[in-house]
């Protein structure tokens, strides 16, 4: 049972998770490539020199590429299920409809958190051919809020979408344009270092609240309103 | 119309890709070009110089012999005084002239102008700052000027015209012979430096005018520029000398320096300089005045005395950045590349990029046989793709890319 | 489970409306109140204090006699003593000392405490720069190092560690007693400083050494301080004078200097200084120093002279923040705000700021009212709407907006 609606799921996202996996290869290729013509053409200490006591931040331009992934995903999801209103269809599969949501939402949680791996991972790889692992310690405590962002976004995204009322739907992007911006502050490196578990509690918790407009949506809202 | 929005497609795709694949080339292929440092030694009574060779500084004179660190600043005592005042090896005279620390300071000066110095966008609105407060140091103003039809001041804090004073400063203006509207103005918009001079304008007629507010009266001067000369370009300085305010640029790549007090037009004492292309350095000591010129594979040094007459000239030939390796390798892949910044300009713009030669035109022709092999293998007609693959010749891999991008598939 | 969905909106919804809200109402109401500014006079060996109010600016001495802004810098020479120089009203000597510019200028220096240095994250990695090389400027060594279990250099071209170099420091180290991990670390790592004097470091045991490279060589010193002294904080400065080479904070919230060579602990006299909440700002000139504790509601200025002796001091309070206008009237509508950035950290961090006093609770009380008349008016059940009640009573229009942005709508 489990495996058709990840079936299902993955019919949907998989061009989305292929793009986005792209998208973040190419940044992350560029920002290697960057960071290999920094090395060469200034003196390697004096770039160095930038980024442990100047805060130059190499990785800048990855920034928003988890944030796109995690609404991207979200729309490629969840877009479907609303146009058409389809996900009344998954209600009448013989599980409770809680736990097809949250399966549903769980595995392309797992997915995204798959091609997060993959940036985290090529980029670890990459810093360390140029890095010694402060350095990579300290960049880690700056793009991690970046990728939680993500995560949180992506779970939003699916709420805003699944909400039946326009108003509500406005209302809700308006507190989740608060909540996901909170990780994407311009701050020095390693500011993120005391709030980063805080800040992973906060993004795993959002999984949840897509059963909230996910209810909504099967009690047909706009009917009892 | 389908085929049209196609064609404007393939453009865009061209263009952008003109953009990023070069630009993705030269990041990883691009090799380290590092012009040599030029200075005149009066001890030796020749020209010294650190070149970067093999990726090592070497220090040598224009003979050839190589000199150590401190050997080689003790031939440049004029330039590294602080460096030999502090070993104690700085001379009392030079050539008879006392040495001494305070001095050697305030005459030592380098000014840098370059393409891109040229071609910034201007302020908007500029601050005229009080010339003679009596107080050390200089204060911004509370309002700024604009100078086009006629100058205003609006003061920053209301976002309102200041009529009084806008035409107290007019009326000066007018008085003085300026003809609206101004058509160029130079000046250091800031309060760091040394005093204020405020700013050289040139008015529609072409003529120069120096304005600035002394104890909050305006102080406009007529200029007596040489009929002929058109100025294109005034960049002021800050010199602790105060010996010029400003570098004039004329449009026939002339340089003069604004004297002074006397607004006098002093030329420099250089050939051949261009000012779109050139870099220009102009090095002051005690003695001398060094104008360096340097551009893409060449740089002449003239070193002049204080009353800027040439005491020696020194040129220095190197591979162009045409011949170095991976220009010619560039020249091989790419026709052409564009880019929406340059290195001499803060403006965005479309600049096209040339590489020297026809190299390219083979990788073209090769991805042109690429893409007829592809129709073939498809089986599709020659003749409709005829204008694709006139693209691909003249645009190489960029036409090629975009034209798969956006395939030429049309049904009937 | 659903029940739980929508309680974890709520309070994502309580905390951004907590951040946002308030954040605005700041921006609209806040009012500023300057600090005054109080320097020493040694024209009239007394304090002068300058306040800016809402009637302009007060000058006046601790005696009360009020000055016009020429007069404080006649009365401060040694602060002012270009702008006294260039209007030729400088006294030739003061206190028997000849008034010398150089002499003022090198003596004459200040530094600023803010909590928001010791919340500050420390370089990963940091450069030993070369303390006599000989050459007037510092220059950035091509390593930086580590210094966890054992010291470690690690040069920044190859991304490898220098063994040899490690192993000579760290024997350095180890042989005067250092015993890792190290604490604390302090030094000023930029070469922008007038000599280099490496780095302070705490060990593991709560000792305090000074490191430097000598000529290539480690230096490695000792320095004694009281056993039971627990040193949370170090910040080096930049003295001309060379009369100390850092400022010292302990847990006990002591403040000492190090002075330079004999590593003597001198200790200020900033009794009730909390490093955590207050600021300090110290004034150093030709015959003694300035400091000033600066707290939420009060300001202690005490005068030392050149041996650390208190010569006089000032006192003088304000309203504390929370009595005045603006943050009286947040109080009445908000019973607390988040923020995640605050001017004491660099660090991002859950700051909780608990209005002072209950006066919210009206209007929080006022929003519980207007919730369950909005609950009977479509009929339902009280009893099903308790926590959300709850919610509202403690985070007010906070919790007003997250209930009904996310509705308790739950269907049988």
């Amino acid at each position: 049972m489990y495996r058709s609606i990840f079936y299902k799921e993955w019919l949907k996202i998989r061009w989305a998770l292929a793009l986005f996996l792209l998208l973040g290869l190419i940044v992350l290729g560029n920002i290697f490539l960057n960071v290999r013509y920094g090395v060469r053409f200034m003196d390697a200490h004096d770039y160095w020199y930038r980024i442990i006591i100047q805060g130059a931040n190499y990785a800048a331009s990855l920034k928003y590429i988890p944030l796109l992934a995690g609404l991207g995903l979200a729309i490629a999801q969840y877009f479907p299920e609303i146009v058409s209103q389809r996900i009344k269809l998954t209600f009448h599969l013989p599980i409770r409809e809680n736990k097809v949501l949250l399966i549903q939402h769980g595995f392309g949680l797992v997915c995204l958190l798959a091609v997060f791996a993959t940036y985290l991972l090529v980029f670890i790889i990459g810093s360390a051919v140029y890095f010694p692992p402060e350095i990579i310690h300290m960049m880690l405590t700056t793009i991690l809020p970046w990728f939680l962002g993500g995560l949180a976004a992506y779970s939003l995204a699916a709420l805003i979408m699944l909400e039946p009322l326009w108003l509500y739907r406005v209302l809700y992007a308006v507190i989740a344009y608060g909540f996901v911006t909170q990780f994407y502050i311009r701050v020095v490196p390693l500011a993120y270092t005391k709030v980063l578990w805080v800040f992973a509690l906060m993004a795993v918790i959002t999984v949840i609240v897509i059963l909230f407009s996910g209810y909504r949506f099967r009690k047909g809202e706009m009917h009892h309103g | 119309m389908v085929k049209l929005s196609r064609y404007i497609l393939v453009f865009i795709g061209i263009m952008a890709a003109a953009i990023a694949i070069p630009q993705l080339y030269w990041t990883i292929f691009r090799e380290a070009a590092s012009t040599p440092n030029i200075v005149y030694s009066r001890v030796l009574d020749d020209f010294m110089m650190i070149k970067r060779q093999d990726g090592l500084l070497v220090r040598m004179d224009a003979q050839g012999n190589v000199y150590s660190r401190s050997d080689f600043e003790e031939k440049l005592p004029l330039l590294f005084f602080r460096q030999l005042y502090a070993t104690g090896e700085m001379p009392d005279t030079i050539d008879g002239v006392p040495m001494n620390h305070s001095e050697l300071s305030l005459h030592s000066s380098n000014f840098t102008f370059r393409p891109v110095d040229m071609n910034t966008p201007r302020p908007v609105l500029w601050p005229l700052l009080e010339s003679r407060s009596g107080r050390v140091g200089l204060e911004l103003p509370e309002d700024y000027f604009r100078l086009k039809d006629r100058i205003e001041f609006i003061v920053a804090e209301t976002n309102s015209v200041k009529k009084g004073k806008s035409r107290v400063f007019n009326d000066a203006l007018i008085a003085e012979g300026f003809e609206f509207p101004a058509r160029l103005i130079g000046g250091l918009p800031t309060a760091r430096k040394n005093e204020e001079e405020g700013y050289f304008v040139k008015d529609n007629s072409g003529d120069i005018f120096h304005l600035m507010m002394v104890r909050g009266e305006p102080f406009v001067k007529r200029i007596d520029i040489p009929e002929h000369k058109n100025i294109v370009h005034i960049e002021c300085v800050d010199l602790a000398t105060r010996e010029y305010y400003a570098f004039l640029f004329t449009d026939d790549n002339g340089i003069y320096l604004l004297m002074q007090d006397e607004y006098r037009l002093q030329r420099l004492p250089i050939k051949g300089y261009d000012r779109e292309t050139h870099r220009l350095r102009v090095r002051e000591d005690l003695l001398h005045k060094t104008i360096t010129i340097t551009g893409d594979d060449h740089t002449r040094v003239t070193v002049a005395d204080s009353n800027y007459k040439v005491i020696d000239i020194y040129d220095d030939q190197w591979e162009s950045s045409y011949q170095r390796r991976d220009h010619v390798i560039f020249s091989a892949l790419f026709p052409f590349q564009v880019n929406v910044l340059t290195p001499d300009s803060r403006y965005v713009g479309l600049n096209f990029f040339w590489p020297k030669g026809y190299a390219w035109l083979l990788t073209n022709l090769v991805f042109a046989g690429l893409a007829i092999w592809q129709l073939k293998r498809k089986d599709r007609r020659m003749r409709s793709n005829i204008t694709d693959l006139l693209i691909i010749i003249i645009t190489g891999i960029f036409g090629y890319i975009s034209t798969r991008v956006f395939p030429n598939k049309f049904y009937d | 489970m659903v029940k739980i969905s929508r309680f974890v909106l709520v309070i994502i919804g309580v905390i951004v409306t907590a951040m946002a809200i308030p954040d605005l109402y700041w921006t609209i109401f806040q009012e500023s109140r300057p600090v005054p500014n109080v320097m020493f006079s040694h024209v009239i060996d007394d304090f002068i204090i300058v306040q800016p109010g809402e009637d302009g600016v007060i000058r006046k001495d601790a005696s009360g006699n009020t000055y016009t802004s020429e007069e404080v810098e006649q009365k401060l020479p040694l602060m002012f003593f270009r702008q006294l120089a260039a209007d030729g009203t400088m006294p030739d000597s003061l206190k028997g000392v000849p008034m010398d510019h150089a002499t003022i200028s090198t003596h004459r220096g200040s530094y600023s405490y803010i909590p928001r240095n010791i919340n500050t994250p420390e370089p990963v990695l940091l450069p030993l720069i070369e303390a006599e090389s000989g050459r007037v400027g510092l220059s950035l060594p091509e390593d930086f190092f580590r210094l966890k279990n054992r010291i470690e250099f690690i040069v920044a071209e190859t991304n490898e560690v220098d063994k040899e170099k490690s192993r000579i420091f760290n024997d350095a180290l180890l042989e005067k007693g250092f015993s890792f991990p190290a604490q604390l670390i302090a030094g000023i790592p930029t070469v922008m400083k007038s000599k280099d004097e490496g780095y302070f470091i705490k060990d593991d045991e709560g000792d305090l050494y000074h490191l430097k490279k000598i000529r290539g060589e480690p230096y490695v010193a000792r320095i004694d301080i009281p056993e039971d002294m627990d040193i949370v904080f170090i910040e080096s400065v930049d003295m001309r004078t060379e009369e100390f080479y850092a400022y010292l904070y302990t847990e006990d919230n002591e403040v000492y200097v190090i002075l330079d060579e004999v590593y003597y602990l001198q200790k200020l006299p900033v009794e009730g200084f909390d490093r955590n909440r207050d600021r300090l700002r110290i004034r150093h000139d030709l015959f003694g120093k300035t400091i000033s504790v600066i707290g939420e509601d009060f300001m202690k200025v005490i005068r030392i002279d050149d041996v650390y002796e208190v010569i006089d001091t000032y006192e003088t309070t304000w309203e504390p923040r929370h009595e005045r206008p603006d943050h009286r009237m947040f109080a009445r509508l908000f019973p607390f705000e988040i923020r995640l950035e605050i001017p004491d950290s660099r660090y991002v961090g859950f700051f909780f700021n608990f209005a002072h006093g209950y006066s919210w609770l009206l209007l929080n009380l006022l929003f519980v009212a207007l919730a369950i008349w909005l609950i009977k008016r479509k009929g339902r059940d009280i009893r099903k709407n308790i926590p959300d009640l709850f919610v509202i009573l403690l985070a007010g229009f906070f919790g007003f907006i997250a209930t009904r942005v996310f509705p308790n709508k739950f269907y049988e």
